[in-house]
């Protein structure tokens, strides 16, 4: 009992110290950074003022919001449409067959993800195996422009972040009744019907975490635009390395991370409107 | 009223090398309580799901309204059914679960309202209509999963064995309640359950299946008082069984012994003499007598036992006894002007009869 006790108070008190020094001070230390000026020889000034967010809502940084919410927001809709049915079919698969389903969608993640993007250059490049595949297939005649371009990176962010989508939507529908298509089926709901209005409002929750869960690191993946968009494809992510690493402009970079934590603050008040706490509670 | 809603004609169906349906033949009567009754695995859930559709016979056909229904899917089939665990849709109040297969249909708005209100007032939920499933009862739950399928108007309502999740008493209500429903709508009811008691006081006829046949038909006194074979007897409500061979047949009379005493009874079937033959007395049917109670004339035409076990249950007293040769019997011993003292001590030794004429000779199959 007594052991009990004092192992609980470690366990905790550790996870404690170590929450308030690697997270709550860095993320203070980035909100008051992102309140003080650029220096001459040291990274920060210590002159408080707000222009680092003044200078956020130019048109130039806006551009660069908007894009980078279009593709992320692309990225969300291609896994939802990738990732809901697969987590759909792996839910009804037989017992057996489940563990090694989501084995496979694990397995991409004991490889860098680096090598796994640059991988994608090997595939989609001009002369590269899709396009051979295609070419081969007599469906183009010429190759396909793909690398160094929005699809490209559109392809490697999906490609990254699918099991992100795929993971919170199958834990929500592995928990789901299939007894309710029965009954939806028995009083005369057609197959559309019951998806529309049983299977999705019911895996909401899951949905919305998967939303949460791929839209936010697309926003700030900044290797795979890098890597396979070029320089053209600037993102919030590429923003936020150049002010750190090139322009040396911390401050500046700190607010544009700042905003990216209200954005996200903002979806997690969505997740928490739309779902209940007994929904929540089943999702982990 | 006496024609058939549902047709069940040579229905087989296997699942794998499992063959759950074997030459299933059963007509079901526009109006009447049929229930399905059977030990788990016996195929009757398999049955009901043929009649709604999630299932289809591997051969032999299923005929609702005089329609065949083979291909038809459950959404299109004019039946409905009330689940085992009810299934309620969580994210839908009690009204919405309600009004589901009523919005399917397409009715309009206004209709839809008094349609469910008019079920949530039949099971008597009118104030409950905006709660979520999961802020109800278990005996909630459960009108509203009745009024969920029974506000559709099926030609049949299919349950399945829709009480197994209630404590006694509200199974006991629910019996009631259900059966008072079913007189009131005049909807054809296929009830499955493994419950003989449930059985046999809701139902006007009991199909007993065993090992996906069906052992037979019939109304729940017809089942219990003249059962077809050993296995409708053991099933449905307890029984001594003597298993003894024919002495004698003469005109509409057998003689057989059991336990040592000889038994003229009356049949109307013929036995040949050494027939292997199965006995089976009801609990209830035996009466026992302790020694002052019978004198030596009537004492020769009783079984002699002693009484092992006393289990006192209000209405009754239920008897174990041993007979003389070792078989060991149950007596139900209910408390009447004939006897009022009911006063049996274990070890006591008691005399035993039963009223000629109401046992079941059973002869063995070949």
């Amino acid at each position: 009992m007594m052991s009990d006790r004092i192992f609980k108070r470690f366990s905790v008190g550790v996870l404690t110290i170590w929450l308030l020094v690697f997270a709550l001070l860095p993320a203070l230390l980035v909100v008051c950074g992102s309140l003080l000026i650029q220096g001459e020889d040291n990274f920060f000034s210590w002159h408080l003022t707000i222009q680092n967010y003044v200078e956020l809502f130019s048109a130039d940084y806006l551009y660069v919001f908007l894009r980078s919410f279009y593709l992320a927001g692309l990225t969300v809709l291609f896994c939802l449409l990738l990732g809901y049915p697969f987590a759909y079919i792996v839910a009804r698969m037989p017992a057996y067959l489940k563990p090694i389903l989501m084995f496979l969608i694990i397995l991409p993640f004991w490889t860098s993800s680096l090598i796994r993007i640059y991988s994608i250059i090997v595939i989609i490049s001009a002369q590269g195996l899709l396009n051979r595949f295609l070419l081969w297939l007599g469906i183009i005649h010429q190759p396909l422009q793909l690398l160094f371009t929005q699809g490209a990176v559109l392809i490697g962010l999906v490609y990254s972040l699918l099991p992100f989508m795929i993971l919170p939507l199958y834990a929500n529908l592995e928990k789901f009744d299939w007894r309710l298509i029965d009954a939806a089926r028995d009083l005369g709901a057609n197959k559309f019907r019951v998806l529309a209005k049983i299977v999705i409002p019911i895996t909401i929750p899951g949905i919305i975490a998967g939303i949460i869960l791929v839209l936010l690191p697309a926003m700030t993946m900044f290797y795979i635009p890098d890597i396979l968009g070029g320089a053209k494809s600037l993102l919030l992510g590429n923003l936020i390395k150049n002010q750190f690493i090139e322009a040396r402009n911390w401050p500046f970079g700190s607010a544009i991370s700042v905003m990216l934590t209200v954005i996200m603050g903002f979806l997690l008040l969505v997740y928490w409107r739309f779902t209940t706490p007994r929904s929540r509670k089943d999702l982990v | 009223m006496s024609q058939n809603i549902v047709e069940i004609r040579q229905v087989d169906k296997s699942f794998q090398d499992n063959r759950v349906l074997k030459g299933i033949n059963i007509d079901i009567k526009s109006g009447e309580f049929l229930t399905l009754l059977g030990p788990s695995g016996c195929g009757k859930t398999t049955l009901l799901r043929l009649i709604s559709g999630f299932e289809e016979p591997d051969c032999g056909s299923i005929l609702i309204n005089g329609k065949k229904m083979h291909g038809i899917s459950p959404d299109q089939r004019h039946v409905n059914t009330v689940f085992q665990s009810y299934a309620l849709f969580p994210h839908m109040t009690v009204f919405e679960n309600i009004a589901f297969g009523l919005r399917c249909k397409r009715l309009n708005e206004k209709n839809v309202q008094d349609k469910v209100n008019c079920a949530l007032q039949m099971v008597k939920l009118d104030h409950l209509k905006n709660r979520k499933p999961h802020k109800l009862s278990g005996g909630q739950q459960q009108r509203v999963a009745i009024a969920r399928a029974v506000v559709n108007e099926p030609l049949v309502l299919l349950l399945d064995e829709p009480l197994n999740a209630l404590d006694y008493g509200l199974r006991k209500n629910m019996q009631i309640e259900l059966k008072a429903l079913q007189r009131q709508l005049g909807i054809t009811f296929v009830f499955v359950t493994h419950d003989q008691e449930e059985a046999l006081s809701m139902s006007d006829r009991v199909v007993v299946m065993n090992d996906g046949i069906i052992e037979q038909v019939g109304t729940p006194r017809n089942i219990y008082e003249t059962p077809r074979n050993l296995y409708v007897a053991k099933f449905v409500g307890e029984a001594n069984i003597f298993e003894t061979v024919i002495t004698k047949f003469e005109n509409k009379f057998v003689w057989a012994e059991i336990e040592g005493v000889s038994f003229k009874l009356e049949v109307d079937q013929s036995f040949k003499i050494g027939q292997q033959v199965s006995i089976v007395i009801r609990p209830e049917d035996m009466q026992a007598w302790d020694n002052t109670e019978v004198d030596e004339s009537k004492r020769k035409n009783m079984i002699h036992a002693k009484v092992e076990q006393v289990i006192y249950k209000g209405s009754t007293v239920d008897l174990i006894l041993r007979a003389d040769g070792g078989k060991r019997l149950s007596a139900t011993e209910f408390f009447d002007e004939e006897d009022e003292d009911l006063d049996f001590r274990v070890g006591e030794s008691v005399w035993i009869e039963w009223t000629l004429g109401w046992e079941v000779i059973l002869p063995h199959d070949e």
